[in-house]
């Protein structure tokens, strides 16, 4: 039987409807659609198509069965308080202790607050009532032995019930947040799990600076500890974009100057490992990625962590990197800007740089202790240097320090 | 070839072509199942569920021609999952063969 495109996603739309949502089903409907117009544009029939795809049917029991497993997750993974409650219980006579009991006193306690709170927001008014009627001589029996200071006395008891409502309420939410971040890390001690939770990424932040017109660029980057990673390739309004997560919780402060047509900027990560002791990320991590059309100068420190830096897209004019502690890789290959300085510091660990062979390259080495792998490059003394058929190559000169660790230097 | 066999190696030779490069769907598939017969359907759900784990992102990208095209890429864990993945494949199908020659030899 001939089988076509159109039949083939309406059997998996009608067999994935009332199983996924509505979006997931959208998406996986785009996938096996992008799959059929390029396979279409690259001559295969829609039957031979639908062929090597496998029945429709299968394909739909296979993306039934991966939901239910990951709703299954999600739904352990501390959806709502009760729920994780629960199912930390489930998990080991430990959290009877470590969280039912804790959780009820608290639960007790803000009830007890908030529930004082209540009687004096009620009590008060009345108590205000009865003293005024008396002081109007009306014969009621009076609370307050002077019905003057009762009434001061009434508003003081209702301004109090209003603030112990509020505090209860705010100390509510914050030990749920509190509450919800120890559950999860419970769940993953016992589960004895790893990897960051899935259902959310607390610490992610972005952000991006906008180009302005800006004809060059300083950008200066600092990391304290954590991977960083730098990168081509913004959106076309943009000069640099960055992102960041991780334990940290902090966002990086960016400072932008503007200098005629230059822009400086200036990106400092303020991570530091032991700020948020519940958090349930994985080491901090940093990304920034920047314009290739702008001429750049760029700046990049790191304390400790791994660095990577993929710049053989950017138009360069300069290049400073300092690495404390981590592995370090400088991709330069692919280069075709008009050539740059550079200065690469590395104290302990692996570094790796790959530079473009076409050009004339000076690199000086000054190194401490660990190999030296050396591809497609002359030796000149301490220099490592290339000669490029073309004679009026551009040049690039690096000046490599590297402190403990090997170094691998390749020209492709 | 058993079916689950396949299905089994499935999850680290996505990893590791995409540890490679970048791809777009229709392209992973096709590195694949030139090597491994396999319905190329199920390649789709498994790389949502990658996705879901954290272990690759997508993102789109304008194609020479016609709309453009979801690409996946590996996060730092889904390179790590890589490297340990194939450690352990690689131990494993090394013993699996040792057993494999063994039982011939003793058959010889």
């Amino acid at each position: 039987m001939q089988q076509n495109e159109e039949d083939y996603l309406k059997t998996l739309k009608d067999r994935l409807t009332g199983y996924v949502s509505r979006e997931d089903l959208d998406d996986i409907l785009s996938d096996y659609a992008e799959h059929f117009s390029i396979g279409i544009s690259e001559g295969r029939s829609e039957d031979e198509l639908c062929q090597a795809l496998g029945s429709p049917d299968g394909v739909a029991r296979e993306i039934r069965a991966s939901y239910l497993v990951k709703r299954a997750e999600q739904s352990c993974g501390a959806r709502n308080i009760w729920s994780a409650v629960m199912a930390t219980l489930g998990l080991g006579l430990f959290n009877l202790a470590v969280v039912l009991i804790p959780f009820v006193i608290l639960i007790a306690l803000l009830t007890l607050i908030f529930v004082a709170g209540m009687l004096l927001i009620i009590l008060g008014p009345i108590l205000l009532l009865v003293s005024i009627l008396h002081l109007l001589g009306v014969a009621v029996a009076m609370p307050w032995p002077i019905p003057p200071a009762g009434i001061v006395k009434s508003l003081v008891l209702s301004v109090v019930g209003v603030f112990l409502i509020v505090a209860a309420l705010g100390l509510g939410k914050f030990f749920y947040r509190v509450g919800i971040r120890y559950l999860k890390w419970n769940i993953r001690i016992i589960r004895g799990g790893e990897g960051p939770n899935r259902d959310e990424e607390p610490c992610l932040s972005t952000a991006a600076i906008p180009r302005d017109g800006a004809e060059n660029l300083e950008l200066q980057v600092q990391l304290r500890a954590g991977d960083m990673s730098v990168r081509d390739g913004t959106s076309d309004k943009n000069l640099v974009e960055l992102a960041t997560h991780g334990t940290a919780c902090a966002r990086p402060s960016v400072s932008a100057s503007a200098d005629g047509k230059g822009k400086r900027i200036r990106i400092r990560g303020r991570h530091t490992i032991d700020r948020c002791w519940w958090s349930d990320e994985s080491s901090p991590a940093m990304e920034i990625r920047i314009t290739r059309d702008v001429p750049t100068a760029l700046e990049v420190t790191n304390k400790a962590g791994r660095t990577t830096l993929s710049l053989g897209k950017l138009n360069l004019t300069g290049l400073r990197i300092r690495n404390g502690a981590g592995e370090t890789y400088i991709d330069l290959a692919g280069y075709a800007g008009p050539g740059f300085g550079a200065e690469i510091r590395n104290g302990v660990g692996h570094m790796v740089i790959r530079v473009p062979k076409e050009y004339q390259l000076r690199i000086h080495v000054h190194r401490g202790i660990g190999d030296t792998d050396v591809h497609g490059l002359l030796v000149e003394g301490d220099t490592y240097v290339t000669r490029p058929e073309r004679s009026d190559a551009p040049q690039i000169t690096l000046f490599v320090k590297q402190g403990v660790g090997s170094l691998s230097l390749k020209a492709v | 070839m058993n079916i689950q066999f396949k299905k089994g190696v499935l999850e680290i030779c996505v990893l590791s072509v995409l540890a490679r490069k970048d791809c777009y769907g229709y392209e992973l598939v096709h590195e694949i199942s030139k090597m491994i017969d396999i319905s190329e359907g199920t390649i789709y759900p498994l790389l949502r569920r990658l996705k879901d784990e954290g272990l690759v992102t997508t993102y789109l990208q304008e194609s020479g021609e016609g709309p453009s095209r979801k690409y996946y890429r590996l996060t730092e864990t889904g390179r790590t999952k890589e490297r340990e993945q194939r450690e352990e494949w690689m131990q494993f199908a090394a013993s699996v063969n040792t057993l494999l020659e063994g039982v011939l030899h003793a058959a010889e």
